[in-house]
């Protein structure tokens, strides 16, 4: 019997070799049938092996119970690592699952998937690509649409991520190197940021001053009171966090990133899901905030970059569009956005072929704002852009495709 | 700054991370864990004393065995889920130099306050059942809580996921218990 064992370990590594035989085989000779072999085999080794060591485990343990245990456990994570290996091949659009049982086929895949380690798995991509910005004090807005890269941009500011490759500087020093040092400098206000509920505001700062080593407690609580009456939340600070408005928790989080008093502050989509008033208050607090230090946001609703921000970088599918200041960004769309009105009737047969800004009815005509690279129509008029009619012309890319204009 | 006001300062840092880590560890449902093994514990002790079995020091250890390893289990598993329903890990993680300082420090206070419990259950035993040693008791039975809470504080940062870790303990445990009668003799005996 103990001679087995060594031959079962002698099969295992004939496999990597017979693998790559068939393999060469078939790019020889292209027959299939060499690569059905090979799936055979690995079929093979993939179910039959675990039998193997279980009949030798029933020879040697006398506990069947933990035999029986032990098989189930290694079926169990064979068969839901070969249903996360097939999803991931044929890249399945879950989703989409249709025909027979197709419900239980979606809720198995689901749950396969939800499996880490064994059932989940990712494709890497790459979310910046070659991204270059020089970012002085005040309001520096990011903008982009959703998957632009614009988190990942922060984090690795942050240093919360680790960048495959590039480099980034604060006054001159390498974040790579001076990890720890620069991230006192930074305060960092994630996009989808939570706070403890059960804890009041007061309670809760204290605690991150305490996290972030604010050890002297009288200079510990006059940061806090300091940073509460910033955001304008000093009334209520022995509020408990559950009790506030979506507003209240941002305004929060911000001063929990003032606490070590930052030179950089980040914050990623900050004024996502609040309401007109509690927008430009929060605007305004962070204009407020960037008169002495560096605030970089990020954001996809454009009236925030014009109405506050001093510089502006545009950034889609990882590459940088545009970086300057929101007045010059306006000119990128110049000469791309026209204006012209047209019969109701024949509205629905240009909807299609043009970047729409926005329409509008008028009596019986439609007024029509739209973007193109040449007239649309006979009467179309060339008006002055938006930052709007700009930021949508960045990210068709008008301007490099029409280098003359 | 004079040696005394270090000390007040200290010693109010101390209290009030311990007020907080408590709220944040805790936050609500501890208390149904608590009652839960007091019940269990209760339920066992009464069962033992029913079937008029020998009692001794074998028997109070393996009662409170059970109560302990519930109790270490909601905080140790379910701890960083919980960080990460509140959204709390990405701010945790910027935060400069303490970023892993943060869970070593609630693990700490968690085995402190099982200890606590732990010897309460003892002392209730002592008085009621049969009398033990309370801190020796309860020191022996850290070893197991331990090691069982610690291995899955270390799955729940590898899965990742609060229910994934009750998964993977318990399927443990499942098999600590069919191996309990090969093992009884052994050094892998966790108990």
């Amino acid at each position: 019997m103990d001679t087995f064992t060594p031959g079962i370990l002698l099969l295992f590594a004939l496999r990597i070799p017979i693998n790559q035989v068939l393999l060469n085989k078939y790019e020889a000779t292209s027959k299939p049938v060499f690569l059905k072999i090979n799936k055979i085999i690995k079929n093979l080794f993939y179910w039959i092996v675990p039998l193997v060591f279980l009949g030798i485990f029933y020879t040697k343990w006398d506990n069947i119970g933990m035999l029986i245990f032990v098989g189930v456990i290694w079926y169990l994570l064979l068969v839901i690592n070969s249903s996360g290996e097939y999803v991931h091949n044929k890249s399945l659009n879950i989703a989409r699952i249709e025909g027979r049982f197709s419900g239980l086929r979606r809720a198995y895949f689901n749950m396969v998937r939800q499996i880490p380690v064994i059932g989940k798995r990712k494709k890497p991509f790459r979310a910046l690509n070659g991204v270059s910005l020089e970012i002085n004090t005040g309001m520096f807005g990011l903008l982009g649409p959703n998957g632009a890269g614009k988190s990942t941009m922060m984090r690795i500011i942050c240093g919360i991520l680790e960048q495959s490759y590039g480099k980034i500087w604060i006054n001159g020093m390498d974040t790579q190197k001076y990890r720890e040092e620069l991230q006192g400098l930074i305060g960092y206000l994630p996009q989808a940021f939570g706070t403890y509920e059960n804890m009041s505001a007061w309670e809760f700062l204290d605690y991150q001053a305490i996290l972030k080593g604010i050890k002297d407690t009288k200079t510990r609580d006059e940061r806090i009171d300091y940073v509460l009456k910033s955001v304008h939340m000093f009334e209520r600070r022995n509020d408990k966090i559950g009790a506030f408005s979506g507003g209240m928790k941002q305004r929060i989080g911000i001063a929990q990133i003032l606490l070590n008093l930052p030179r950089i502050l980040v914050v990623d989509e900050p004024t996502a899901g609040l309401d007109p008033r509690e927008r430009i208050r929060f605007r305004n607090l962070l204009v407020e905030l960037s008169r002495e230090r560096i605030v970089i946001f990020s954001t996809h609703i454009i009236e925030d970059i014009s109405s506050s921000c001093n510089q502006v970088a545009v950034i889609n599918r990882g590459d940088l569009k545009y970086f300057g200041t929101p007045g010059d960004m306006v000119s990128m769309g110049e000469g791309f956005v026209w204006q012209f009105t047209i019969p109701a009737k024949d509205f629905d047969s240009i909807a299609d072929k043009k970047l729409i800004v926005h329409h509008m009815r008028d009596g019986e005509n439609i007024r029509v704002r739209c973007l193109s690279m040449d007239k649309p129509q006979d009467n179309a008029v060339n008006v002055s852009p938006h930052l709007e009619d700009a930021y949508l012309c960045l990210l068709k890319d008008f301007k490099k495709q029409k280098p003359n204009e | 700054m004079s040696k005394t006001a270090n000390i007040k300062n200290q010693l109010i840092i101390l209290i009030r991370m311990i007020r907080y880590n408590l709220k944040i560890i805790f936050a609500n449902r501890f208390i149904w864990f608590l009652v839960s093994a007091f019940a269990f514990f209760a339920f066992f002790a009464i069962q033992s004393v029913l079937e008029g079995n020998n009692i001794d020091d074998g028997t109070i250890y393996n009662l409170l065995i059970f109560p302990g390893i519930l109790l270490i289990f909601y905080p140790s598993a379910f701890g960083i889920q919980n960080d990460d329903d509140s959204r709390m890990l990405e701010i945790l993680f910027g935060i400069p130099n303490y970023r892993y300082k943060v869970w070593l420090v609630r693990l700490i206070m968690i085995y402190v306050l099982i200890f606590i419990i732990i010897m309460f259950f003892a002392g209730v035993a002592s008085v009621v059942l049969y009398k033990v040693n309370i801190i020796e008791m309860s020191y022996q039975l850290m070893y197991p809580i331990v090691f069982m809470g610690s291995m899955a504080f270390m799955f729940s940062t590898v899965v990742k996921n609060g229910n994934g870790t009750a998964v993977v303990m318990v399927l443990i445990g499942v098999a600590l218990i069919i191996l309990s009668e090969n093992l009884e003799r052994t050094q892998w005996n966790v108990f």
